[in-house]
C-alpha cells in the first residue's frame, strides 16, 4: 500500500475535496485506491455520499479496521473517521491505530489517500512516518503567505530531517480574479518548482454543488474542469509513485 | 453440397439470383485464396460489427479485399473490377505485405536471413548463419551511410579519387552511343535511382544527385554538339534560343543541387545563464500603410517578449505618420519614430532608426509578423557563440493561406510556395555560410550593419543585398529553421505577383550592381548560393521558351532539335525523369513535383519584364508595398492576371490541332517527332490549366484569420462553473470552441475563456455569438491592453505556436503529384469553358466521370471501410 497524505496548509483550502477527488480519479484510472479520513471533522465521507446522520466510523470500530471500509454507488471505497462518543474512545483509537492499520498497509498494489488530521497528535505522527508523499494544499489568497512561512518554519525542517517527501498543490485557481491571479504568480515564484505539484486545481462552482448534492464530483458533473484537474493530479501521482521507491510499483489494473 | 444449397438459400433471401451467385463466388474464392488470413479477418469483421447477420459479415470481409465494390448494390462492370483486383492481389501484391513500407527491400532481405536461421538446427544455423545475418543486415542498413569513411579523407586519396572521378565523368558524358546502348545505360541508371530512392541515408541521396547530374550533363553535351541545325537560318535561330533556355535550366539544376546537398539543420545555441550578461536589443517594426489592427498584435507581442525589460526597446517606425499610431505607441510605452521624408522606403526607414538608436542588436519584424515570446531567447545564443556572426534569420511563417493555398484549397495539407525556400534552401545556404537576410523575423548585429552603411538602398530587395555586403566583409550568418514569428500571407494573386515582381527585379538588380560571382570576400559556396538565388528569378524567359518550343515544330515545322525522334527520347526523357526523381527525393517534403512548375509558370510572364529591365537598367524602378489583411467578399475570376496564360493556352491548342493534322496527313517518318511534340504540348497545357485555375479568387470573408488548433482549455460561465473545453480555432478577435453537451451556454452569454501560458493562468472575457450542438463561437471583450497582451502570449506568440504546423511525414510521390496537378489543370479548363464556351461544360462533366470511372477500375489496397449503406 502506498500512502499519500493530503493536508491543508491552513484551514478551508479544500484539502478534503482534493483527497476525495484524487481518490475517485485514481479509481477511475483503475488504480485501486481507498480514501481514508483521519480528520476529526469527519467530512470526507460526506463527499462520497455518506448520510449526514451517520456518525459511525473508524473511531468507533472495535474490530478490524477493514470493517469500516464503505463503498459508494459507483464502488469507490472510503473509510470515514466517525465521531468519537467520548474522549476515552478517541484516545483508545489513537493508541491502537498504528497497530490496527498494519494488515491494511500490507495489501499490495493499492493506494491509500489520507485526509490528514488538522492537529498534531499520534495520527499525524503515523501519517508522517508512513506517507510516501505528503501533498500540502494551498489557495492563492493572502492567507497563503503566513501559512507558507509557518510551514517553512515548522513542518518542512521536520520532513526534511525524516526524509519524507512533500509537495505543495495550489487549489482554487481563479484566473479571472485579479488578486487570486497575482497570488498565484507570487506563489509560483516563491515556492521552488521542485516542491510544487505541476498541476493546479481550478476554482469551480461544481465542487461546492457536488458537496451539496453529496456526490463525488465526477458523478455530479463529469465535464467539470475541477474533475479534469483531479485526473491530471492522479496521473501525475501515478508517475511520481512509479518513479520514487520501487518497492511496491503501482500499476493500473488490467494494463498487462 | 448440402451446405452450398443452404448458403444459396440464405443468400437468396436478401439478394437477386445474379447477386447471390456473385456473392457466393466471391466468398469461396476468398476462402481459397486467402485461407490463412480468412479466420483473422472474419474475427476482425465480427469485431467491428458486433450485431449483424451472417451474410452481412461475409460481405464486410469481402469489402476488405474489394474496397471499390459495393456488394449490396452491384453495378454492371463490377465483375471486371473484381477480376482486376483479384489478379492484382494474386500476382502483384503479396498478402502479408504491410502497405507503405519504405524499406521493403531491407525488410524482405533480412526476413529471408531470419527465416533461414529459424528453420534449421545445425551448427551452421546456430552460429554461422546469425553471424552472416548480422553482417549482411548491418551492411545493408549501413548502405549510404557516409560518416564511416573518414579514414579515406587524406589529401592524396582525395586528389586521386577526384581525378579518377573526373575522368569517369568526362567519359560518361561524352561517350557517343547508339540508341540501344544509350537505352541500356540509362535504364540501368534509372533502376539504381529507383532502388535507392527510399533509402533514408545521405549517401543514397548523393548517389541520386550524381546520377541526375551525369544524365543531364550527358544530355546537354549531346544537345550542344549534335543537335543544332546550322543549315536553315530560322531553325538555327530557334534551336539556339531553345538551347540557351536549356543551358539555363541545367545550370539552375546543378546550382540547386550544390545549394541544398547538405542542409545544416542548425540547433539553438545556449545563452549565458545570467540574464545580466545578455545584450541589449532594439526591435524595429516598420509600417507604411497597414491598418492599426494589423500592426497592433505585432507591437504588443514584441513588447511581451521574454527578455530583460531594461534591455529591450521596441520602435514603431511609421512612414505613414498617422496620429492614431502615435497615440497607440504612447499609450503602450513604444518608441514612435517618424522621419522627414520617405526616401528609400523600408530600407530608408530602418536606416533612419539605426542612426537614432543604440541597442547592440536589432531585431526586425514586418508590421504584420507577430513574434513568439521566445524569439530572442532562441536566436540570440548564436551571437554569443560566434563573434563574427552578423545575422540570424528565422523562417517567415504565414498563418493565413497564400493565394495558391486559398484558391486551390490546399492550406496546410500541401507544402506552400515559400516552404522550399525556408525549409530547405536557407538551411542549405547555411551550410555554405550563405543564408541571407529576408527582411523580417531576423536579428542583425549593429556593428557589422553600420560597417556596410546600414540597410542597402541601391536595390529594391534591400535584405538580400545587405547580407551580401556583410558576407563580403567576412561576417557570417546563421539560419534557424524554427518558426518564431507568424504573419499574413499576400491576400490575392495579383498582390502575390506584385511582391514576386519586386523580388525578381531586386535580385536582378543585385546581379548587375554587385554581382556575387565577382568581387572580393566571398567563398565559392557563397558565390554559388547567391548566384543561384538571383539566377532563379530570371526563369521567366526560359519558361516561356519551353512553353512555346513545341509550337515551333507543330506550327512552323522547324526542327529545333535536329536529331531523330528516337534519340531525342533516349536523351531527353532520362534527363527529365532523373531530375524529377532526384528533386522529389531532395525537396519532396518541402515542395511537391509539378506543383513547382505551376507556381513558377504563373509568375514567369510577370517577372519577365522587371528582370529584363533591371538587367539592362539596374537603377530604374521603385519599392512597392505588399497589401495584406484584406477580405475577398465573393469568389471571382481575375482575368487580367490570367490573360497571358489564356493566350498561351490558345496557341498550344492550335499547336495541338496542327499536330493531329500532321499525324493524319504528314509523312510516316515524322510520326514519332509529332508524337513527342504532342506529349510536350499536352504537358504544357496541363500546367497552363493549373496556372489559369489559380486565378479564381476564392472568397475570404473574415478580416482576421482563424488559426486552427486542437488544445484543451477551460471555459467559465458567469455562475463560475468551469468546464473543460477544446479550443478549435482562434484569431485576434474571436475563437471557436468545442464544449460539453451539458454545458448550459447560449448565444449572448458572457463567459470567460481560461488559457494557460506556461505556469501562468489567464482569463479572457468573451461573448458567445453562436452555438450549434457542441461548438460555440465567441468574440473576445478584452479588458485593457495587458489582457490583450496576455491573450497574444498564450496564443499567437506561444513558443510552440507554429511547431508542427503541417505534417512533414508524407513521402512525396511524383506520380501522385502529377495526378493532382492534372486535376487542377482540368479545373482551369472547366473555368475557361464556363467563361468563354458554356456549351462545352457537359464535356468536362463527362471527362470527370470518365476519370472517376477509370480510377474505380484500378486495383486498390485492401482496407476496412465504415459501413455507409443500409
Amino acid at each position: 500500500m502506498r500512502v499519500v497524505g493530503i493536508e491543508g496548509l491552513c484551514g478551508g483550502v479544500g484539502a478534503t475535496s482534493v483527497a476525495a477527488g484524487l481518490a475517485v480519479a485514481l479509481n477511475e484510472m483503475a488504480v485501486r485506491t481507498i480514501a481514508l479520513d483521519l480528520n476529526a471533522q469527519n467530512h470526507l465521507g460526506l463527499l462520497f455520499g455518506m448520510p449526514l446522520e451517520q456518525l459511525e466510523g473508524l473511531v468507533n470500530q472495535p474490530g478490524p479496521l477493514v470493517n469500516s471500509v464503505l463503498e459508494t454507488h459507483e464502488g469507490y471505497p472510503f473509510m470515514p473517521m466517525g465521531v468519537a462518543r467520548s474522549v476515552q474512545e478517541r484516545a483508545r483509537f489513537e493508541a491502537s491505530f498504528a497497530q490496527r492499520m498494519e494488515p491494511i498497509l500490507a495489501t499490495k498494489e493499492r493506494i491509500l489517500v489520507v485526509d490528514a488530521p488538522a492537529a498534531p497528535g499520534p495520527l499525524r505522527e503515523w501519517l508522517d512516518i508512513h506517507a510516501d508523499l505528503m501533498i500540502h494544499v494551498i489557495q492563492p489568497e493572502p492567507r497563503a503567505v503566513p501559512a507558507l512561512l509557518a510551514f517553512e518554519r515548522d513542518r518542512m525542517p521536520q520532513q526534511e530531517a525524516s526524509g519524507r517527501r512533500a509537495r505543495i498543490l495550489i487549489n482554487g485557481v481563479a484566473p479571472h480574479l485579479q488578486l487570486a491571479n497575482d497570488m498565484l504568480v507570487f506563489l509560483q515564484s516563491e515556492i521552488h518548482r521542485d516542491r510544487l505539484v505541476p498541476v493546479v486545481i481550478h476554482r469551480d462552482q461544481h465542487v461546492a454543488e457536488a458537496f451539496a448534492k453529496q456526490q463525488p464530483l465526477v458523478s455530479y458533473q463529469y465535464e467539470a474542469q475541477a474533475a479534469r484537474d483531479y485526473d491530471a493530479l492522479a496521473l501525475w501521482l501515478i508517475g511520481y509513485l512509479a518513479q520514487h521507491d520501487h518497492t511496491d510499483a503501482t500499476q493500473p489494473h488490467g494494463a498487462s | 453440397m448440402n451446405m452450398l444449397h443452404f448458403q444459396w438459400r440464405q443468400a437468396r433471401q436478401t439478394m437477386t439470383r445474379v447477386q447471390a451467385t456473385l456473392h457466393l463466388m466471391g466468398l469461396y474464392s476468398e476462402v481459397l485464396l486467402f485461407r490463412s488470413d480468412f479466420t483473422r479477418d472474419r474475427a476482425h469483421a465480427q469485431a467491428i460489427s458486433a450485431s449483424g447477420s451472417e451474410p452481412q459479415e461475409t460481405s464486410k470481409s469481402l469489402r476488405y479485399w474489394f474496397p471499390q465494390v459495393d456488394f449490396s448494390r452491384l453495378k454492371p462492370l463490377d465483375p471486371l473490377r473484381i477480376f482486376i483486383q483479384l489478379m492484382w492481389l494474386v500476382f502483384v501484391k503479396s498478402p502479408d505485405e504491410e502497405p507503405a513500407t519504405n524499406r521493403r527491400i531491407f525488410k524482405e532481405t533480412s526476413n529471408v536471413f531470419r527465416r533461414a536461421h529459424r528453420s534449421g538446427t545445425s551448427l551452421v544455423n546456430h552460429k554461422v548463419a546469425p553471424f552472416l545475418t548480422q553482417k549482411a543486415t548491418s551492411v545493408i542498413h549501413a548502405f549510404g551511410e557516409v560518416s564511416h569513411y573518414n579514414w579515406l579523407n587524406t589529401p592524396l586519396i582525395r586528389v586521386g579519387l577526384t581525378m579518377l572521378a573526373a575522368f569517369l565523368v568526362a567519359l560518361t558524358i561524352t561517350l557517343p552511343m547508339d540508341a540501344a546502348s544509350q537505352a541500356v545505360m540509362l535504364l540501368f541508371f534509372w533502376g539504381v535511382a529507383l532502388w535507392v530512392r527510399d533509402v533514408q541515408k545521405r549517401g543514397a541521396m548523393l548517389l541520386m544527385v550524381v546520377l541526375s547530374v551525369l544524365v543531364s550533363t550527358r544530355y546537354l553535351y549531346w544537345r550542344v554538339t549534335q543537335t543544332i541545325n546550322w543549315d536553315i537560318p530560322l531553325d538555327t535561330l530557334l534551336s539556339l534560343i531553345l538551347l540557351s533556355a536549356e543551358i539555363y535550366a541545367w545550370s539552375i539544376l546543378i546550382l540547386g543541387y550544390i545549394q541544398t546537398i547538405w542542409p545544416l539543420e542548425r540547433k539553438v545555441a545556449r545563452l549565458p545563464d545570467n540574464p545580466r550578461e545578455w545584450p541589449t536589443v532594439d526591435i524595429y517594426i516598420p509600417s507604411y500603410n497597414e491598418p492599426l489592427n494589423v500592426v497592433k498584435p505585432a507591437v504588443l507581442a514584441a513588447l511581451a517578449m521574454d527578455w530583460p525589460q531594461d534591455k529591450l526597446r521596441v520602435y514603431l517606425l511609421d512612414d505613414g505618420r498617422r496620429p492614431e499610431f502615435a497615440l497607440f505607441a504612447q499609450e503602450n510605452g513604444v518608441n514612435y519614430m517618424v522621419r522627414p521624408d520617405n526616401s528609400h522606403a523600408k530600407a530608408g526607414n530602418l536606416n533612419h532608426a539605426l542612426k537614432k538608436t543604440s541597442g547592440d542588436y536589432i531585431a526586425i519584424f514586418d508590421c504584420d509578423h507577430i513574434p513568439a515570446r521566445s524569439f530572442l531567447q532562441l536566436t540570440m545564443g548564436w551571437f554569443m557563440e560566434e563573434p563574427k556572426l552578423a545575422l540570424v534569420q528565422t523562417p517567415h511563417h504565414f498563418f493565413s493561406p497564400d493565394p495558391f493555398e486559398k484558391n486551390l484549397s490546399m492550406f496546410r495539407n500541401k507544402p506552400n510556395e515559400g516552404e522550399l525556400f525556408y525549409g530547405l534552401i536557407q538551411d542549405g545556404n547555411d551550410m555554405w555560410n550563405a543564408s541571407f537576410f529576408c527582411g523580417s523575423c531576423a536579428v542583425l548585429k549593429r556593428g557589422p550593419l553600420e560597417e556596410v552603411g546600414g540597410i542597402a538602398v541601391e536595390t529594391v530587395t534591400e535584405d538580400a543585398h545587405t547580407a551580401l555586403k556583410m558576407h563580403r566583409l567576412g561576417y557570417t550568418s546563421a539560419y534557424l529553421n524554427i518558426p518564431q514569428a507568424a504573419g499574413l500571407a499576400t491576400e490575392s494573386l495579383s498582390a502575390h505577383i506584385g511582391q514576386r515582381m519586386r523580388w525578381a527585379r531586386g535580385m536582378a538588380q543585385i546581379f548587375r550592381l554587385d554581382n556575387p560571382l565577382r568581387g572580393k570576400g566571398l567563398n565559392l559556396g557563397q558565390r554559388i548560393c547567391y548566384a543561384n538565388a538571383m539566377l532563379y528569378f530570371l526563369n521567366g524567359l526560359p519558361r516561356l521558351i519551353f512553353m512555346l518550343a513545341p509550337l515551333a515544330f507543330l506550327l512552323l515545322h522547324a526542327y529545333i532539335v535536329f536529331a531523330p525522334a528516337i534519340m531525342i527520347a533516349m536523351y531527353a526523357l532520362p534527363h527529365i525523369i532523373h531530375a524529377y526523381l532526384t528533386n522529389s527525393r531532395t525537396q519532396g517534403r518541402f515542395r511537391h513535383s509539378f506543383w513547382a512548375e505551376m507556381y513558377e509558370t504563373v509568375l514567369s510572364w510577370y517577372i519577365l519584364k522587371p528582370t529584363t529591365v533591371a538587367l539592362f537598367f539596374p537603377k530604374h524602378g521603385k519599392f512597392n508595398v505588399t497589401a495584406k489583411g484584406g477580405i475577398t467578399e465573393r469568389t471571382y475570376f481575375d482575368w487580367d492576371v490570367s490573360r497571358p496564360y489564356v493566350i498561351l493556352v490558345l496557341l498550344s491548342l492550335l499547336g495541338f490541332g496542327f499536330g493531329v493534322w500532321r499525324l493524319l496527313t504528314g509523312p510516316s517518318d515524322e510520326y514519332l517527332t509529332v508524337v513527342l511534340n504532342l506529349v510536350w504540348v499536352t504537358y504544357n497545357l496541363i500546367i497552363l490549366g493549373g496556372a489559369v485555375a489559380v486565378a479564381e479568387e476564392a472568397k475570404q470573408v473574415r478580416s482576421s484569420h482563424r488559426i486552427r488548433v486542437e488544445r484543451r482549455i477551460s471555459i467559465m460561465t458567469s455562475s463560475e462553473h468551469v468546464f473543460q473545453a477544446d479550443l478549435i480555432d482562434y484569431s485576434d478577435t474571436g475563437a471557436g470552441l468545442r464544449v460539453p453537451e451539458s454545458c448550459p451556454l447560449e448565444t449572448g452569454d458572457v463567459v470567460r475563456i481560461l488559457l494557460a501560458d506556461g505556469l501562468e493562468q489567464h482569463a479572457f472575457k468573451a461573448q458567445i455569438v453562436n452555438r450549434r450542438d457542441q461548438s460555440i463561437g465567441v468574440l473576445f471583450q478584452f479588458e485593457g491592453i495587458e489582457n490583450e497582451q496576455a491573450f497574444l502570449r498564450s496564443t499567437f506568440s506561444r513558443a510552440d505556436a507554429w511547431v508542427g504546423w503541417r505534417s512533414m511525414e508524407e513521402q512525396e510521390r511524383p506520380m501522385k503529384s502529377f495526378r493532382e496537378v492534372i486535376a487542377i489543370g482540368l479545373r482551369g479548363y472547366k473555368r475557361m469553358a464556363k467563361q468563354f464556351a458554356p456549351y462545352m461544360l457537359p464535356l468536362f462533366t463527362l471527362l470527370e466521370r470518365l476519370g472517376n470511372f477509370l480510377r474505380s477500375l484500378m486495383p486498390q489496397l485492401p482496407e476496412y471501410k465504415e459501413e455507409n449503406d443500409g
